[in-house]
């Protein structure tokens, strides 16, 4: 696999703005999306507010550091993780039949609804953020092989 | 191929990630005014208190009872094709995304105090309440939420039909 810089930069940049722009309308809301995490019904009860308040920053946090391209091995890593994981949750629902709204970029109870298009786009997403792991990591080996610790 | 000094890079940094995301959702959550309780209270009755402003909830014995004297006007929040299935005895179809259509016609005749009684399916089904919240803002007073209602009122053996409005 080729990592032309150019098409690593701006992918990383616009993943990373993706997930700032779509991390807002969560942590301005906490309790819509509480909600929607609710409606999810995989967590626990007393665990739906703590990750209500956690998810929407870990969001703008990777959106932020992919943005500026710092911690790139635990920022590609969360983000590839995090996408694997909605979209085991969400094929888990939509198998299960249950109607949950995505919560993806909006909190509004009107919009949003998590289909299995919402499916796609999130294996998209999750192909852009394994790509970027793997490049990351392969800048990481040069690097270590480079001054010597890896051989 | 991944080695393992890129293992435990990728487990720091993505473990200062996580903990700097912790500390400052905790510390936004504790300083802003809507912020939320570490542990939420979902149950049903927390969640229709939430959303109607106090405690609106019906149990199985009242509802039964109010439906045996013909004193409540039953709806049912869940899509026509699981009301044509099966219903409570008497009740009207009123899915709260028809609302804006069709809440004329279902709940003609009916005066602003009239009791009400929503119901869908499911502990965590939150169709009856939507709709509750839309009667109320039409300045239905009287209306309360029958949790689980489909489930309980079969399970209690209580009257119940099928098939499309009549």
């Amino acid at each position: 696999m080729s990592f032309n810089r150019t098409f690593v930069f701006l992918l990383r940049l616009a993943l990373g703005l993706l997930f700032m722009f779509a991390s807002w309308d969560k942590i301005i809301h906490p309790q819509d999306f509480a909600k929607i995490i609710y409606n999810y019904q995989i967590l626990p009860d007393q665990l739906i507010n703590l990750a209500a308040i956690v998810l929407p920053w870990l969001e703008m946090v990777m959106g932020l550091l992919l943005v500026c391209g710092w911690l790139p091995l635990g920022t590609t890593a969360w983000t590839s993780f995090l996408l694997a994981l909605f979209g085991g949750v969400l094929t888990f629902n939509l198998i299960r039949g249950i109607n949950v709204h995505c919560g993806c970029f909006s909190t509004s109870a009107g919009g949003d609804p998590a289909n299995w298009l919402t499916l796609v786009r999130d294996m998209v997403l999750l192909a852009a953020g394994i790509f970027l792991l793997a490049a990351n990591i392969k800048k990481e080996r040069r690097t270590l092989e480079a001054i010597g610790v890896l051989k | 191929m991944i080695g393992k000094k890129i293992i435990l890079k990728i487990i720091w940094q993505g473990g200062l990630i996580i903990l700097v995301s912790i500390c400052l959702g905790l510390s936004v959550n504790l300083f802003r005014s809507n912020g939320l309780p570490l542990v939420g209270n979902w149950s049903a009755q927390a969640r229709v208190e939430q959303v109607l402003g106090s405690p609106k909830t019906i149990p199985l014995s009242e509802a039964q009872k109010v439906h045996a004297s013909g004193k409540a006007a039953f709806l049912d929040a869940r899509p026509q094709a699981f009301y044509e299935f099966g219903h409570i005895k008497g009740a009207k179809s009123l899915p709260p995304e028809l609302y804006a259509a069709k809440s004329s016609s279902t709940l003609a005749g009916l005066s602003r105090d009239a009791l009400i009684i929503t119901y869908c399916d499911g502990e965590t089904c939150d169709l009856s309440l939507e709709l509750a919240a839309s009667l109320q803002k039409s300045g239905y007073s009287q209306v309360r939420v029958l949790v689980n209602g489909w489930t309980v009122w079969e399970a209690g053996g209580l009257p119940v039909e099928t098939g499309p409005e009549h």
